[in-house]
């Protein structure tokens, strides 16, 4: 996990189900709390498995950076895990984007302007 | 090759409620179906249903308390069945529980969409629950399709 202007990128591991879901919400608390996180992109790359514990993830994060106005992302999606956040209409509330350099240029600009 | 389409390979499994056992079971179910040459997908769906049954049981069987889940795996000739059974606090309306994005837990930020994705990813799901006694959650999915070609077509396709 990096936090760079706020924005902070979560690498998401190969395997996410609940017990790793949970300590990436406990880690992003931290941050969160003191008011360093603006905004959130998941870098899922490396991500082979997932089940419905990733998606509480994200939702819980997207709930989070709504109070503060922050955005939530994800980034480079492997095909199998695409299609469970389809399933879950997760895109109705989180952008995807094909790199985490992307979505990082993404929000600086909305920033800036 | 050897192929007997009505043979019968069964294991059976108690674990606790310790959700390092979830990734456990997901480990057990795939060894258990490799014998099936199932397809990445195919491996995938199965991995993601089990998980999420398993996950349940801890969850919301045991409220992460103590407690014993049973996994039984069985094949019969291209079938994989997986039954996941708890002996924890049950459900009350089945039905309900089953609707996507349905939970009872929004506080531990349970999405509600596992028994979606079991239904998704696997032919058929049932389950079965007595408040108070425990839930049973039946699933099962014909993998390696083409392992069920009739005879002709499997010589014809260079088997034998
Ligand atoms: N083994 C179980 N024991 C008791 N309740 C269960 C069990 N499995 C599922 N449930 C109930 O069904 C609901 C929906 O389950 P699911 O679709 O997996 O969503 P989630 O786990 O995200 O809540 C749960 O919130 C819970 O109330
Ligand atoms: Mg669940």
């Amino acid at each position: 996990m990096d936090i760079a202007d706020g924005n902070m990128i979560i690498h998401v591991e190969k395997e996410v189900d609940h017990c790793v879901a949970d300590k990436i919400k406990t880690e992003f608390e931290k941050y969160y709390i003191r008011g360093y996180v603006k905004n959130v992109i998941f870098d899922m790359s490396e991500v082979e498995f997932m089940d419905s514990s990733g998606i509480g993830m994200i939702m819980g994060r997207y709930r989070k950076m709504k109070y503060v106005n922050g955005q939530v992302m994800v980034a480079a999606v492997p095909e199998n895990i695409d299609r469970l956040l389809k399933m879950s209409g997760v895109y109705s509330f989180v952008s995807k984007y094909d790199s985490v350099i992307e979505a990082v240029n993404r929000v600086n600009k909305k920033e800036g302007a | 090759m050897e192929r007997d389409n009505n043979k019968v390979y069964e294991a059976t499994v108690e674990f606790g409620t310790e959700p390092e056992n979830e990734g456990f079971a997901r480990m057990i179910v795939a060894g258990f179906i490799a014998r099936l040459n199932p397809t990445l997908e195919e491996l995938s769906d199965i991995r993601t249903a089990v998980s999420e049954a398993v996950t349940n049981s801890i969850i919301h069987g045991y409220c992460m308390q103590e407690g014993k889940i049973r996994m039984d795996c069985k094949i019969t000739g291209n079938e994989f069945e997986v039954t996941v059974e708890d002996g924890g606090v049950g459900i009350e309306n089945i039905k309900k529980a089953m609707e996507p994005l349905y939970t009872t837990k929004p506080e531990l930020e349970r999405s509600g969409m596992g028994f979606a994705f079991m239904e998704a990813f696997m032919d058929k799901v049932s389950v079965e629950s007595t408040p108070g006694e425990g839930t049973t959650v039946r699933m099962s999915k014909k993998i390696a399709k083409e392992a069920a070609l009739p005879e002709c077509m499997e010589r014809a396709v260079g088997f034998d």
